[in-house]
Parts: C-alpha cells; sequence; structure tokens
C-alpha cells in the first residue's frame, strides 16, 4: 500500500505523460474511422453513411478509451484519485471525529518528531566538518575505569610533532568566559583555546577569512582570533566588517582573521563557543593565576586527532600510547599520568553531551512513541466503531460489484489522508515542542543550545511515521472489511446478541492497557505536581523578592588583589546611591545556584569531621538578603583588613560547635583558632531548595582575595520596587566605573530560586501533560468501544426493551460492557505506578513515592474519565426506541 | 466467434508479416480469416493496448500510405517468441482437439 501511494504521487507527478496517453488514445481511434469512413465510401456509401457505419463498427468511444487506460495502467491511478476523494468526503462528512483522530496522531507524531530531532542533534549528527568519521577523541583510561579527557600540554606538543597514525592532533581548552573587548564595548563570551592546527586539523570550513595557522601559535606570534559562525552572529550581528577588526581577548589586543562556516560552533553539540584563540600567544591572558599554561602539571586540555586512512584505531592508539609515556618521561611526569590511552570516536564531537542526555532522552522517546501507538490504537478503534456504521455503505458496494481489496485500499487510503494530515499537524507542533524540549533536559545552568534543524533523517522519521500509523490505524479496520458477514443486518435471520466477544475483547484490552498507562502517568504526575507546590512554599531562610543579582569578574580585566576590592567597593558605593536601591552587597556565591564551597571542619579545633559550606560576604549581606541576624554584627568595612580572622556563622553551625557564642573563637582555613565569632545568622539554604540547610560559615569577602586576582563575585541588590526595572541603571552604575568590566548572570533571586526547580516545572509539565493525555485518549477508547458496540446492539436492547427493561437495565448492561476493563486497567496502573514512581522519586520534594492522596487522586481521576465515557453510549442506548430497532430487523 | 486468447494470437500473427497500423492489422486479420471471424473493432483496439503493455508489441507513431499520422504495431523480440510458443501450442490443441472428436466408437 505504502509504495502505492509513492506511485500514486509520482503518477501527479506524472500527469502529463498521462494526457498525451490520453491524446493518443483518441488519434488512434480518430485515424481508424476515418480509414473506416473511407473504406465505405469506397463501397459506394454517402459520406454519412460511411460515417456513421465506421462508427457503429467501432463501438462506444468511452469504453474504448476506457479499455486503453486498463491497459495502460491508468486504471489504479483514478481509482486512487477516487479514494482520495471519497476518503476527504468521508473525513468531512463526520468532523468531529476528523479533528479527534487528526488531533491525536497529530500529538504523538509532533511529540515523537520532537524528541526525535532532538535525540538526532545530541547523539547522531556528524559535526559539519570534512570526514568526521575520522576524528577521535583522546582519553586516558584510568585503571578504576574512570575515563578522563585533560591532558597537559607538553604530552599535547610531543605526539602533535611525532604521531604519524594521525594526520593531525589538535588541542582545545574551552573557557566560559572570555572578555572579548568590540568595538569598545567588553563582552563576555564563551570560547576555546586552541592549538594552531586546531581548524585545519579537525578540516571545518570558513564562512570569511581564513583558519588559524600553525604559525599564529607561537609565543612570539601577533594574536589572531577566529569567529565561530553563531559568535560572528552573536558579537557582530554577522556583519563582514568584523573581519581584520581588532579586539582584546581578556585585555590582550589581537585581529578577527576569520569566521567559520555555519553550523560549526566548536567541538562540544549543544555548547556553542564564540571565539577560538591561539593557546601560545594568548597563554598568561587567557591563564592569568596559578600555573604557567605549559607546565607539565596542568592537567587542562583537551585532545582529538585525525586518524590516517588505512590505519586502525589499536594501530593508533599503541602508537599515540608509546608517545605520550615518552612524553611524560621527558616532562618528568610519573607514566601514571598517562596511563592508558583510549580512542572515543569524535565524528559528532564530545561524548559528554550524548552521555549525559542520552538516557533522558530515550525515556522521552519511549513516552512519545507510546503515546503515539496508544494514538494509533485509538484512531484504529473510532475507524472501526465508524466502520460498522458503514456497514450497510460497504454491503451495497460490495453488492454492485466492488471487490473486497478495492474497500481495503479504500480504507487504507483514508488512513493515509488521516495520517498525512497528522503528520503535517504534529510536524508544526514539533516545531513549537522544540523549544522546550532541550531546557527540560538541561541540569545545569550552561547554555545548551542545539540546532534542531531537519534533515534527511528527519524526514525519513515523518515518511516512516506516516506509514506506521497508516498502517496501525488501518489494519483493524480492514480486517472489519475483510470478515465475511459483512452483509447489513437487516439480511440476518435474528437480531445479532453479543456474538461479538473475540473481537471486542481484543478492543477491552487495549483499552485497559491504556487506562493503566495512564494511570501510572497520572499518579506521576500527582506527585509531581504536589512535589512543586512544596518546593515552592519551602521556607528558605532569606527573602527572595526584590533582590537583583550579577556577576562580575574584574580579573578578567586585570584587577589584582586590593585594586579588585576597591573596585568591588567603588561598584557598591555606586549602586547604594540609585534611587529604588535598599542596600546592596556582595557574596562570592549567590544563594540557590547550585555553586558552593564546601569544606571539611573539625579535625583542627580537635572536634568531629563536619561539612561545612563557606560564602565570603560583604557588609550589610544578611540585610540585603533577608537573612536574619541573630546575635551581634554583620561585617564592616573594617572587616576587609582582618579576614580572615572574623567570621559569622550559621545557627546550625553554631550548634553543631557546640553551642559556639559571640566572641567565640574558631580554627578556619587550616589556622591557628584565632578567628572570632561576630555574629550569628539564621539558617538559609544554600545551593539548592532541596539540600537540607548545611551548617554554613560567613568569612569578609576580601579573603577571597588572598593573592592574584581573585575570583567573580555575585552582587545582590535588595530594591524597593521591581527589582528587574533597575537593571539598566545598574548596568550603566558599571560602566560609569569601568566599561570593559561588564556584569554578567544579571538575574533576580526569585528568577535564581525557579531556576533552581526549572527541571522539575518542565518535567512537572510534560508528566501532566502525558497524563491527561493519555486519560482522555483512554476515555476516546472507552467512548468508540462503547459505542460501537451499542450500534451493534441495537436490536437486542429493544428485544430486551419490548421484554420490559427499564432504561435503567440498559444503562447497566452498557456500563457492565465497560466495568471490568476499567477495573483491570486500574489494578494493573495502580501495580505499575508503585514501580513506576522509582523513575521519578529523585524529583520529589516534601512527598512520599507511594503517597496514598496522589495515588487516590489518580484513580478518582481515572474512574470519573470512565464513567463520563461510558455516560455518553449509554444515555443512548437508554433512548433506544424498540419499535423503530425492531422494525430495523 | 474467437476463443478467449486467439484474438491476441492472430494479432501477433498479423503483425509478424511487417509492422501495421490498427486499421491495418484489423483487416489483415480479415484477409487472414477470409472474413470467418467476426472481430470487434475495440476489442481489437484492447487487445493491441494489452499487446503493448506486455511488451510483446511496439506501437511508434508513424506516417500512413495516405500520409496521415498513424500508430504502427511491430513484434518485439518477447513478441516473436511468444507467436512461436503459442503457435506451438494451438497447433497441439487443434490436434488433440481434432483427433479427440474424430474418435470412433471402436477406438474407445
Amino acid at each position: 500500500v505504502w509504495g502505492r501511494l509513492l506511485s500514486w504521487i509520482s503518477s501527479l507527478g506524472g500527469l502529463i505523460g498521462r494526457s498525451r496517453a490520453e491524446r493518443d488514445l483518441a488519434d488512434e481511434a480518430a485515424f481508424h474511422l476515418r480509414a473506416r469512413t473511407e473504406h465505405w465510401i469506397g463501397r459506394g456509401h454517402s459520406e454519412r453513411e460511411a460515417s456513421r457505419r465506421a462508427r457503429i463498427e467501432f463501438g462506444g468511444l468511452e469504453s474504448y478509451k476506457e479499455g486503453g487506460r486498463d491497459a495502460k495502467g491508468f486504471r489504479f491511478v483514478d481509482d486512487m484519485r477516487g479514494d482520495l476523494r471519497y476518503g476527504w468526503r468521508q473525513l468531512v462528512a463526520s468532523p468531529a471525529l476528523s479533528v479527534v483522530a487528526v488531533g491525536i496522531l497529530a500529538v504523538g507524531i509532533g511529540a515523537t518528531t520532537a524528541v526525535f530531532s532532538a535525540l538526532d542533534a545530541t547523539m547522531w549528527r556528524p559535526l559539519p566538518v570534512e570526514r568526521p568519521f575520522d576524528l577521535r577523541e583522546i582519553v586516558i583510561l584510568r585503571s578504576s575505569g574512570r575515563v578522563e579527557t585533560s591532558f597537559v600540554y607538553p604530552v599535547f606538543a610531543h605526539l602533535r610533532d611525532h604521531a604519524t597514525s594521525f594526520s593531525d592532533i589538535v588541542l582545545f581548552d574551552r573557557h566560559d568566559q572570555i572578555n572579548l573587548g568590540i568595538r569598545g564595548r567588553a563582552r563576555l563570551a564563551p570560547g576555546l583555546a586552541v592549538s594552531g592546527n586546531f581548524l585545519r586539523g579537525l578540516g571545518a570550513r570558513m564562512a570569511l577569512g581564513r583558519p588559524l595557522a600553525p604559525e599564529d601559535d607561537r609565543a612570539d606570534a601577533a594574536v589572531v582570533a577566529v569567529l565561530t559562525h553563531g559568535g560572528w552572529r552573536r558579537l557582530f550581528d554577522g556583519d563582514p566588517a568584523a573581519l581584520g577588526e581588532a579586539i582584546t581577548i581578556n585585555g590582550a589586543p589581537a585581529t578577527v582573521v576569520g569566521v567559520t562556516a555555519a553550523g560549526f560552533d566548536g567541538v562540544e553539540p549543544g555548547r556553542p563557543v564564540d571565539v577560538l584563540a591561539p593557546l601560545m600567544p594568548l597563554g598568561t591572558a587567557l591563564y592569568p593565576n596559578g600555573l604557567p599554561f605549559t607546565d607539565g602539571r596542568r592537567r587542562q586540555y583537551e585532545l582529538m586527532g585525525r586518524v590516517r586512512e588505512g590505519i586502525s584505531d589499536d594501530q593508533a592508539r599503541t602508537e599515540a600510547a608509546r608517545l605520550a609515556q615518552q612524553a611524560a618521561a621527558g616532562a618528568g611526569l610519573s607514566s601514571e599520568s598517562v596511563s592508558t590511552l583510549g580512542l572515543r570516536d569524535g565524528s559528532q564531537g564530545l561524548e559528554s553531551l550524548r552521555v549525559e542526555y542520552g538516557p533522558q532522552l530515550r525515556l522521552l522517546m519511549g513516552i512519545s512513541a507510546a503515546i503515539l501507538l496508544i494514538g494509533c490504537a485509538n484512531v484504529a478503534g473510532l475507524l472501526v466503531a465508524r466502520a460498522a456504521a458503514r456497514n450497510r455503505e460497504m454491503a451495497v458496494r460490495l453488492a454492485l460489484g466492488a471487490s473486497r481489496g478495492r474497500l481495503l485500499r479504500q480504507m487504507f487510503t483514508e488512513c493515509f489522508l488521516l495520517g498525512s494530515l497528522g503528520s503535517a499537524a504534529g510536524i508544526g507542533l514539533a516545531l513549537l515542542l522544540r523549544g522546550y524540549l532541550m531546557p527540560l533536559l538541561n541540569q545545569d545552568s550552561a547554555p545548551l543550545d542545539l540546532v534542531l534543524g531537519l534533515n534527511v533523517r528527519l524526514l525519513l522519521l515523518s515518511l516512516g511515521l506516516l506509514g506506521g500509523v497508516g498502517f496501525l490505524c488501518g489494519l483493524l479496520p480492514a480486517l472489519h472489511v475483510m470478515r465475511r458477514d459483512l452483509r447489513p443486518s437487516s439480511a440476518r435471520g435474528l437480531p445479532r446478541m453479543a456474538t461479538d466477544r473475540p473481537r471486542l475483547f481484543a478492543g477491552k484490552t487495549l483499552i485497559s492497557l491504556q487506562l493503566a498507562l495512564s494511570m501510572v502517568l497520572l499518579t506521576s504526575a500527582f506527585l509531581m505536581a504536589r512535589s512543586l507546590i512544596n518546593l515552592r512554599g519551602e521556607y528558605l531562610g532569606f527573602e527572595p523578592d526584590r533582590v537583583a543579582l550579577f556577576t562580575v569578574n574584574p580579573g578578567l580585566s586585570g584587577y589584582e588583589d586590593t585594586r579588585a576590592l576597591d573596585f568591588y567597593a567603588r561598584v557598591v558605593d555606586r549602586i547604594a546611591v540609585l534611587p529604588g536601591v535598599q542596600s546592596v552587597s556582595i557574596s562570592r556565591y549567590p544563594l540557590l545556584s547550585g555553586e558552593a564551597l564546601r569544606v571539611i571542619m573539625g579535625p583542627e579545633t580537635g572536634g568531629e569531621e563536619m561539612e561545612v559550606h563557606r560564602n565570603m560576604v560583604a557588609p550589610r549581606y544578611f540585610e540585603t538578603m533577608g537573612i536574619p541576624l541573630l546575635a551581634g554584627r554583620e561585617f564592616t568595612q573594617a572587616d576587609r583588613e582582618k579576614a580572615p580572622s572574623v567570621a559569622i556563622i550559621s545557627q546550625s553551625l553554631a550548634r553543631v560547635l557546640g553551642g559556639a557564642t559571640i566572641g567565640q573563637r574558631i580554627s578556619v582555613l587550616g589556622r591557628e583558632a584565632d578567628t572570632e565569632i561576630v555574629g550569628i545568622v539564621g539558617n538559609a539554604r544554600f545551593t539548592s531548595v532541596r539540600a537540607t540547610t548545611p551548617p554554613t560559615l560567613y568569612l569578609p569577602w576580601s579573603a577571597a582575595y588572598r593573592r592574584g586576582a581573585g575570583p567573580q563575585m555575585t552582587f545582590a541588590v535588595r530594591t524597593v520596587g521591581h527589582p528587574a526595572s533597575l537593571m539598566p541603571d545598574i548596568r550603566r552604575a558599571l560602566e560609569d566605573v569601568d566599561p570593559l568590566t561588564p556584569a554578567f548572570n544579571l538575574t533576580t533571586q526569585v528568577e535564581q530560586n525557579a531556576r533552581s526547580w526549572r527541571r522539575e516545572r518542565v518535567f512537572t509539565g510534560v508528566i501532566v501533560g502525558a497524563a491527561v493525555l493519555t486519560v482522555l485518549l483512554a476515555c476516546l477508547g472507552i467512548w468508540g468501544t462503547l459505542s460501537y458496540s451499542v450500534a451493534r446492539r441495537t436490536p437486542e436492547i429493544g428485544v430486551r426493551m419490548a421484554l420490559g427493561a427499564h432504561r435503567g437495565d440498559v444503562v447497566g448492561l452498557v456500563a457492565r460492557e465497560s466495568f471490568v476493563s476499567v477495573l483491570a486497567g486500574t489494578l494493573v496502573g495502580l501495580t505499575g505506578a508503585v514501580v513506576a514512581t522509582h523513575l521519578i522519586e529523585a524529583f520529589l520534594f516534601g512527598v512520599g513515592r507511594l503517597d496514598p492522596v496522589a495515588f487516590g487522586s489518580a484513580v478518582a481521576t481515572v474512574f470519573a474519565g470512565a464513567a463520563a465515557a461510558t455516560w455518553l453510549p449509554a444515555r443512548r442506548a437508554a433512548a433506544v426506541d424498540p419499535v423503530v430497532a425492531l422494525r430495523q430487523e | 466467434m474467437l476463443l478467449p486468447g486467439t484474438l491476441e494470437l492472430l494479432i501477433l500473427k498479423a503483425v509478424s508479416l511487417g509492422p501495421l497500423h490498427g486499421y491495418a492489422v484489423l483487416l489483415r486479420l480479415e484477409q487472414l480469416t477470409g472474413s470467418a471471424l467476426l472481430i470487434e473493432q475495440g476489442a481489437l483496439y484492447h487487445a493491441l493496448f494489452r499487446l503493448e503493455e506486455k511488451r510483446l508489441l511496439k506501437g511508434t507513431w508513424g506516417i500512413s500510405d495516405n500520409n496521415r499520422r498513424a500508430k504502427f504495431y511491430e513484434l518485439t523480440a518477447a513478441g516473436r517468441r511468444r507467436l512461436k510458443s503459442d503457435r506451438e501450442g494451438w497447433d497441439r490443441l487443434a490436434e488433440v482437439m481434432r483427433a479427440a472428436l474424430a474418435a470412433t466408437k471402436s477406438e474407445v
């Protein structure tokens, strides 16, 4: 059937050829008629008579053409077009059913396509480079089974210079934030520090300019940079003048020499970078503190290689391992540091994304495929119900000489029509859905930006889905047509009693299964919803409302030590005087960002070992964040110089320390017990809402700046009005202090909180949506099957009523039909839910996995839906007029 | 009256003597059979189309004796083989039928 559909499509294109064949047919007949007319004229007939004789002899012109088309195989096309027209009329004739069926298919196909496109982008799409399948990621296999991807520079240099089984070995190191000075403004953008052969070695194509060259990667070379296509669009709005422009990279002057071709945004799908810069000339700008960047102890760089043609992975690996050992020995490193090398497929870039999201995506794929299958089952059920209603029509067509094959084809044509409409709507839906799909899977706040475009694989999927859907939906109705007793029931002697048990049984099993699945999803949905409510309502120990947050990293602009602290002080002063600002402070870690410094405390004071969260905060921090100060004082400007000899502790830490009080001295940062507790504050959640509030130690903000360029710091600004409205003023204030040190992560504490349960929120949305959908589908299934059954049993019901059955009895009769399948489905579903809720246990908050409220609500919902779906056909059965019903017999 | 299948065999035979257009096939058949068989003209063309579709005949548009555009049919290699085998089959059948019908009581 599928092939026939294709041939039908192709014949649409071949209509021209067809019209020529039609013309040939007519020409041939005309020639014959003229020749025959002349024949009769030659026998002495008048021209008129001759022509008449010729035509009579020839016979009907239409039947001649019909036969011609038949012989030439056009009949099928004509039939197909007829089927399509007829099918379309059927769909239009029952619009409600058609809309529902198309809707069901669209949701299933849409969800499947959307998930598939994400799966495709993460799992299967090769990097847009030349011969991606020769690329390998070089990794270190630890004896513990762990896989490490970081190498030291000397090993890379040795491999690059001596490996013969690789045509190229390239190095890269991701920097989430590079401070780019572009046209006088500072922009923070992710980038890669790379070896000079990076782009050529990977075989990346360029849209503009040239790729980096090995000569660019010398310590004394002028700094050049290549923008990725995405970076070029983001940073320069795709302005071709960017080529040759002077920019700064963490303060170092550089020139843009190229832009990569569209699609190449680095080697990690989903984590694009904006800029690629050579490592050697930029070294100290990119690695401002700590070890020199080529030091044998800086285990930092990731490697990829392109295996030469004809070299097996084993050969390549063996050679690389030998060279790495040599390099490690030469650099005075233990050979353990490169113990065993391994090669991983690098054709799609780094593997991390696949490992991280693969299982989740497959789970989602399973859910959406299940929805699609259930949808097909439902549509099939609806079509069977309608086919039953069309028994008479089918019988008439059979009586008029249509073959069963012809009716079958008609059925499948209708299903493909439905499938095509469903596919079209589904693909539209998928385009809408995919924007919401990746955030759902995004575990951290790092941007996951995948290009979810159409490609051959997606197209094949769509066609496959269309074929599968058409077939699955058509199968049951087709079987219905194939049944022998496809005569109107009036042709039979006796009213039909419950003779359809086997076939109805299949339908009912289907319903039970659907209900069971709905139960599982519904239970999960109720559990998730309750968790989300709990998460939102949880008291966090601080006041998130009206707090604006932003982060700066002056270290990237060359601020060090006291200069950085002065910078912070200037920004604080500047913002504090903005109208609408109540108070402002800074901290090393923003709350609920997932970031924290966990340290082990205790042994140095002789106490128990315990995990303590540590944050570095400025004056008025607790006031700004709304954390209650229980005793003592906040930090003051004077504490800047005293760090770390003063500390503020949380109530829980005080308790762990055995009831510590103000003035008590404790040991921090491995020093003597000379740090004085100056304040005790309330407990506040630190990394996430879920994590139980840890004992927390607060040190003065300057403690973060003991040497060199310090880390980034986050400002918290408590406002009088809505914090978002203050953002432009804040940005301007910061630019006034230093235009080359931009703020990033501008947000509000409320948004920050929401982000920390975003995954729960989206997952809840997905599960609730899937649950609602499956419940609706299951109810639709009940309704369809019962309607069908009522339609078939109308004569029987008529007899029963004529014999004195009441309406209530009839309703009971119908209700009994669904009762068993509903009960069975619910029970199976409950069991399934008990097992399946294990899977979502990690997402739950403040509610047990077997929460009776959630389970009870799910059962109630299923029963309510089933009751509603039973009520409609039951009412129709009760409305049967015995006289009319019996007259039908 | 024609037995089923015989019309196609006759057409193959008619065309085997050289390319003919549809009307000429008709005339040739009448000539070959001495007008003993009534050939429906519509059926003749349908048979021609079927044979063409089966690639036993090849149809090409050309110019007739009186300068009109006409479609000429000629045997393909497959058509020639079919003609040969069908003809042998027909001969056997005719032989068997004749023998069977000629049988006298003593021979049974």
